[in-house]
């Protein structure tokens, strides 16, 4: 039982990580998913819901690095 | 599927992702055997082994058999796992390569590893327990992991799924060799960067099938692949140029949760 509990702790903590990063991939598959709905039969206005989840998720890595950053460097500052 | 395309987008991402998980297993086996004895790490990893094929076969099955019937839901559900698996690793790399967290050290992990080991004592006389759950436990896990790579990258067609299992086989192959032949953890392999190109190649995928999960159709179809992970690299590029200029000398804050 307590295997069993470890593979699932090291399955979840393989997806889930950082909850920031999670939770924003899944909000922007569903942003992406919500711009097809919006779109509807216009294929070339649909096409570009490939590119937004691309610039979302490279937004969301970004910001998420640059917080990461700060609080990194804010330990420092508070370790000296 | 084109047998170069299953290549790339299924073999050579399953050969570096398992690489990476086989080494760190050999680590841990290695740390057991070289202080414990080699019977009970040897019979861990065979149980390991044994109970990871179970678990495939009843996970990996059904997904191969009704593959056809939930297509458009499969894409996007590999879509959102590639996703979830390929933004983690490539943060955790970023984050290595500028600095802010340590970079992965096999020399030092099974340091650790044979420190921990020895502190837990030895009757040589007894079956060693300790031994054999460490090894199973080792190889288990890093298996699932495999096997979950092996499955997400198989799951677009029965030729990516062969060329995933097979990539996962050779980096067995290849991990166990160098093993046998160099006795001490493989700290020879760039898991660093190895790591960092599974990042790449698991969000690059992830962005691609996620989109066609949602019936959308991308401008120049596979080949839209070599552009997104082209953006993909030059964002991580310019975040690490970013992160190494708000921390110039690196804050290595290794474990601590930042």
């Amino acid at each position: 039982m307590n295997l069993i509990k470890v593979i699932c702790k090291n399955i979840w903590e393989l997806l889930v990580e950082d909850g920031w990063i999670a939770a924003g991939t899944v909000i922007s598959l569903a942003v992406a998913g919500l711009w097809v709905v919006v779109t509807g039969f216009n294929e070339t206005l649909r096409g570009f819901g490939g590119w937004l989840l691309l610039l979302l998720l490279m937004l969301l890595l970004v910001l998420n690095l640059y917080a990461t950053g700060r609080s990194a460097a804010r330990k420092q500052m508070e370790e000296r | 599927m084109n047998p170069l395309l299953a290549l790339a987008i299924a073999a050579i991402p399953s050969f570096i992702a398992s690489t990476v998980e086989f080494v760190e297993a050999f680590t841990i086996v290695l740390a057991v055997g070289n202080t414990r004895g080699w019977r009970s790490p040897i019979w861990g990893t065979i149980a390991a082994i044994a109970s990871l094929a179970f678990i495939v076969i009843v996970l990996g099955t059904p997904l191969i058999v009704y593959h056809e019937q939930i297509s458009q839901y499969f894409h996007l559900g590999v879509g959102v796992l590639l996703l979830l698996f390929g933004m983690r690793w490539l943060r955790k790399s970023i984050l290595r390569f500028s600095g802010i967290i340590a970079l992965h050290d096999e020399e030092l992990i099974y340091q650790r590893e044979v420190a921990e080991l020895r502190a837990q004592g030895l009757d040589p006389r007894r079956w060693d327990n300790i031994g054999f759950w460490f090894s199973y436990k080792a190889v288990l896990l890093e298996g699932v992991e495999v096997a979950f790579i092996v499955i997400t990258l198989g799951a677009q067609s029965s030729e990516a799924l062969k060329a995933a299992s097979l990539g996962a086989a050779a980096a067995f192959i290849v991990t166990m060799a160098l093993g046998a032949l160099l006795r001490k953890p493989l700290t020879i392999v760039p898991e660093n960067w190895m790591k960092f190109a599974v990042g790449v190649m698991l969000t690059t995928f992830g962005i691609f099938w996620g989109a066609e999960g949602f019936l959308i159709t991308w401008p120049w179809h596979q080949a839209t692949l070599l552009v997104l992970l082209a953006l993909v690299v030059a964002t991580s590029a310019a975040s690490v140029a970013m992160l190494k200029a708000m921390l110039p000398q690196g804050a290595q804050v290794a474990a601590r949760r930042i």
